[in-house]
């Protein structure tokens, strides 16, 4: 069973609401991070484990 | 007198039609203050959502290259960089936001090592002079490819500036001393 990812929202990043178990990945807000690469690592980690890149 | 001074300088930036301008250290929150602001002035012209996000997307590109970039800055003392609220470096530059005719105008300044003037032009001519496919070509095949060398980002800054305006981008140089120019960059949307 693979771990949600959940990230909250500010008001530069988006919440992230990723429900691999139901194949819900929702990414909703605003995205001007400071740092891009930071932020989206995670995010792009989580996503290639589940498309089994 | 102190009143006329700086109603000149108002007078000066109104005369071009300027709405928002900072000139000075940029900092991350600047940015986002700024950028709420923006946002704000946006939805009261009721400007349409493309324009919106084009301008405001442009107006982080143009901050975030000041932040970074800028070859004018200032550097805390290695007491007031370490520890507890360590300060960062800060760097100087200008940012307008105005109107022309029915369009919005994203202008940026701040000065560069005379060294980077000759691989900043060239870049920035590649990119002005291609297409909208091109751009969205080449926007691809850099995402997937390393940062050049010296890049804080992923190097996409002026074709994401390029692709979100709806004119080419406009850029000049004017040399400051022997070793910094001053560098401009307009984005219209």
């Amino acid at each position: 069973m693979r771990d949600p990812l959940n990230i909250e929202p500010t008001s530069r990043t988006p919440a992230v609401a990723f429900d691999f178990v139901n194949n819900h990945l929702k990414i909703s807000g605003e995205s001007y991070p400071e740092d891009v690469t930071e932020f989206y690592r995670p995010v792009f980690n989580a996503l290639d484990a589940y498309l089994g890149a | 007198m102190l009143a006329g001074q700086l109603m000149d300088l108002r007078s000066a930036l109104h005369a071009q039609g300027v709405i928002f301008a900072y000139s000075g250290y940029v900092t991350e929150p600047v940015l986002s203050g700024v950028g709420e602001a923006l946002k704000q002035k946006l939805t009261i012209d009721d400007a349409d959502t493309k324009t919106l996000r084009s301008v405001f997307a442009i107006f982080v590109e143009q901050m975030q290259n000041i932040i970074r970039y800028s070859a004018e800055s200032e550097q805390p003392g290695s007491r007031l960089a370490s520890g507890d609220g360590a300060l960062k470096e800060i760097r100087y530059g200008i940012l307008t936001i105005g109107r022309e005719g029915g369009d919005y105008v994203v202008c940026a300044g701040n000065l560069v090592r005379q060294a980077d003037v000759d691989r900043l032009k060239e870049r920035l001519n590649k990119i002005r002079n291609m297409s909208k496919d091109e751009l969205k070509a080449h926007y691809k095949e850099q995402l997937r490819s390393e940062p050049e060398e010296g890049s804080k980002g992923a190097g996409l800054g002026f074709m994401e500036i390029a692709r979100r305006a709806t004119k080419p981008i406009e850029f000049d140089f004017a040399a400051v001393d022997g070793d910094r120019s001053f560098f401009a960059l307009k984005a219209i949307i």
